[in-house]
């Protein structure tokens, strides 16, 4: 699937002109029982017209990353440390004002329930064609034209009759749809998607999924898709982050689903079944989820991990790794890779991407 | 249903559905007239074998959950019946039906919502129990440590309430529950889908191991076609109340026949980008049970549709020992 897209070709760093920017991230949330540290110092960078996925368990952060970029975080959350850059400028010097108009013709969002971002009381065409008379400009009866155009755009049937349907009588998929004609008819440069399709049945999520990656191919927009299907990102994006307790412990280009090098990663992928491929056991990751509640400082995947009693690691739960370069495109958050004081890194990545031990 | 669809029975058969059919009426109006019926299951056979794995994959709504709660009688079945070990379960006087009980269990989706939050764990586990006068207070405490530790579970664990466990540790919990009474044969309704991905292998493997262990039998239920090969000896493909499809595993994900069947597995997206074959994408929505399309179910969404698929039903045909495909494009 990947090879049939052209993957933005690899420049040098500095000369990637990228489409956001975030760097150095902290979203809190102060509760009544302690500060929720949701997100906590993520850097992330989407180039121009690529799919990126953001992927992570229940509650990792994914969907407050996402509101933080909009930044639409509900009380009693805050953004409190780091930079969002978009096209070069500063969202978060944005006025209120400034931002809203962000939102509505540069940057939209996908919602994984798509019936809660609809209003309940206008026809779904009227909706459409509203996005269309403020964004462009056209009359109401061109955008209505206009409008039904885009819903047969995303194969909703009958467009013309559907169009004057209200929300409750259409479908999950066809709700879905609709809002991907909305961003169609916004056009905009970055297009989020919150688990766009987890609510829907997997033969309706092939038909999401093709619409978003169509919209980005046809339109050179940019995506960030959300997602806990790993399988969905292999097969979508072609940079991918991980994200594991308010952090990124992982980020690369979709081909490194070959070679995860982060414990968490490699378990992850371990332990879904491959269909095709029946093992007698799934391997497992041991333990639980951590609560974001008063995290220490040190690697967050510490008590689940196996490596780290294998390799004799004391130093991960006592000081955090930073997210680091350990080959071309590919960065990693684990003391297995890197070096410290008194630690030395026991692995190392070779030049053709083989994990190798260092012998000391 | 045709002579060619009765399933055959031997002697390891533990579970037979004949023509079970499950409709629920729509009612409208202030007079709540019935309005019409979802048929959520309709006309449905099959066997399970002792000790075996029943696999049973389909989209929401497609009448999963109602087959197996039907199946339990925890809900009232409309016609059809179940044998279990040649005793059909709608026929049992309530006496009957509650020490019957002990034999059957169900797993549910949703391990918040299934267990009562005002009662301490170990009260749940050991419930059953109660109810059915096992064992004095000693014993169903030594019953209860032993499922505990069956499930990963510590003994001290017992007096906590739900709200102190992950969803993981409350799967286990139910898991728990279910096993106390010592069952033959369990339902388990989407066991993994509500957890997270790292604890869902978790689970598959315990109640691998605990199949083995207690000699069970499961109908696992799943929209995961992943887990359903992980833990399934033989698969049926469920499709607006109908099985279009079933076979032993292997067969079922080699050589699926049923174009619902091979859309559904082309559907998965898979974390091994090798492997990324020709998908199949459907055109359309799941249409609704209320009203279901003419002749073969599938007929407006099927990309192979001819002649007879919108005017007659196709039967469940056994097309090699153990595949049945209902398709007409099998005749
Ligand atoms: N309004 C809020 N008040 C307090 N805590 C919050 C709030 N919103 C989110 N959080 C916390 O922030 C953390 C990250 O949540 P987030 O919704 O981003 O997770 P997610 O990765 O999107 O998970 P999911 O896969 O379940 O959607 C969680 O611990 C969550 O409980
Ligand atoms: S830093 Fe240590 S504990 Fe964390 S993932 Fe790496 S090896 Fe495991
Ligand atoms: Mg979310």
């Amino acid at each position: 699937m990947a090879s049939s897209i052209t993957i933005p070709q690899d420049k040098p760093e500095k000369a990637v002109n990228h489409l956001l920017d975030v760097q150095g991230l902290k979203t809190y949330f102060f509760t009544d029982e302690g500060i929720v540290k949701a997100v906590d110092g993520l850097d992330l960078k989407v180039r121009r017209g690529e799919i990126f996925g953001l992927v992570g368990e229940s509650g990792c952060g994914k969907t407050v990353t996402a509101l933080s970029i909009l930044r639409l975080i509900p009380k009693p959350g805050r953004i409190v440390e780091g930079e969002i850059f978009f096209d070069n400028q500063a969202i978060l010097k944005l006025s209120d004002r400034e931002m809203r108009q962000l939102r509505g013709n540069r940057i939209s969002m996908i919602f994984q329930e798509p019936l809660m971002s609809l209003n309940p009381v206008f026809t779904i065409g009227s909706q459409v064609a509203e996005v269309l008379q403020l964004h462009q400009g056209l009359d109401k009866e061109t955008a209505w034209e206009q409008a039904i155009n885009l819903l047969d755009q995303v194969e909703i049937p009958d467009p013309s009759d559907k169009a004057r349907s209200y929300p409750h009588e259409i479908s999950g998929g066809q709700a879905q749809r609709v809002m991907i004609a909305t961003a169609l008819a916004l056009d905009p440069q970055l297009l989020i998607t919150d688990e766009p399709t987890t609510a829907l049945d997997v033969t309706i999520q092939a038909q999401i999924l093709d619409l978003i990656r169509e919209l980005s191919r046809d339109r050179n927009t940019s995506v960030i898709l959300i997602t806990h299907d790993l399988g969905v990102v292999a097969e979508m994006c072609h940079r991918v982050a991980v994200m594991y307790a308010g952090r990124i412990v992982e980020e690369a280009d979709v081909g490194f689903f070959d070679r995860p090098m982060h414990p968490y990663t490699q378990g992850l992928i371990a332990s879904i079944p491959i269909p095709g491929e029946v093992k007698n056991r799934l391997p497992t990751i041991q333990g639980n989820v951590p609560d974001l509640m008063g995290m220490p400082d040190q690697c967050r995947f510490a008590e689940r991990c196996e490596a780290r009693t294998d390799y004799n690691l004391n130093i991960c739960t006592e000081i955090e790794p930073d997210l680091r370069q350990i080959h071309p495109n590919h960065a990693v958050r684990c003391w297995l890779f890197q070096s410290h004081e008194d630690h030395q890194a026991p692995l190392i990545v070779t030049e053709a991407g083989v994990i190798k031990r260092v012998v000391s | 249903m045709s002579q060619s669809s009765e399933p055959p029975i031997n002697e390891k058969t533990l579970i037979e559905v004949k023509n079970l059919k499950k409709y629920f009426p729509v009612k409208s109006g202030i007079l709540q007239r019935i309005r019409g019926w979802v048929k959520a299951v309709d006309d449905v056979s099959f066997v399970i074998e002792e000790g075996e794995t029943l696999g049973l994959v389909g989209e929401s709504g497609c009448g999963k959950t109602t087959l197996g709660r039907t199946m339990l009688r925890l809900v009232e079945s409309t016609a059809g019946k179940v044998f279990f070990r040649g005793l059909n379960i709608f026929e049992l006087s309530p006496q009957e039906l509650k020490s019957m009980r002990r034999n059957l269990q169900i797993i549910f989706q949703d391990p918040y919502s299934s267990l009562d939050p005002s009662l301490a764990i170990g009260e749940q586990i050991t419930e059953g129990l109660r109810i059915h006068s096992i064992g004095d207070r000693e014993e169903r405490r030594e019953v209860l440590k032993e499922l505990l530790h069956h499930v990963g579970l510590e003994d001290y664990h017992a007096k906590r309430y739900p709200h102190e466990f992950s969803g993981g540790q409350r799967q286990r919990i139910g898991i728990a529950r279910a096993l106390a009474l010592r069952p033959v044969f369990i339902v388990c309704d989407e066991p993994v889908s509500a957890l997270d991905v790292s604890i869902q292998a978790q689970i598959l493997n315990l109640l691998k191991d605990l199949q083995r262990d207690f000699n069970l039998t499961y109908l696992f239920i799943a929209h995961n076609m992943g887990a359903i090969e992980h833990i399934s000896d033989r698969v049926a493909v469920m499709y607006l109340g109908k099985i279009v499809e079933l076979a032993p595993r292997d067969q079922l994900f080699k050589n699926p026949f049923h174009p619902y069947t091979q859309a559904l597995m082309s559907a998965i997206p898979s974390a091994d980008h090798h492997r990324h074959k020709q998908r199949i994408i459907l055109a359309g929505d799941v249409p609704s049970p209320l009203d279901p399309p003419s002749g073969c179910r599938f007929h407006p969404r099927c990309p192979a549709a001819f002649k007879p698929c919108p005017i007659e039903e196709p039967p469940l045909k056994e097309i090699s020992p153990g595949h049945w495909v209902a398709c007409w494009l099998m005749e």
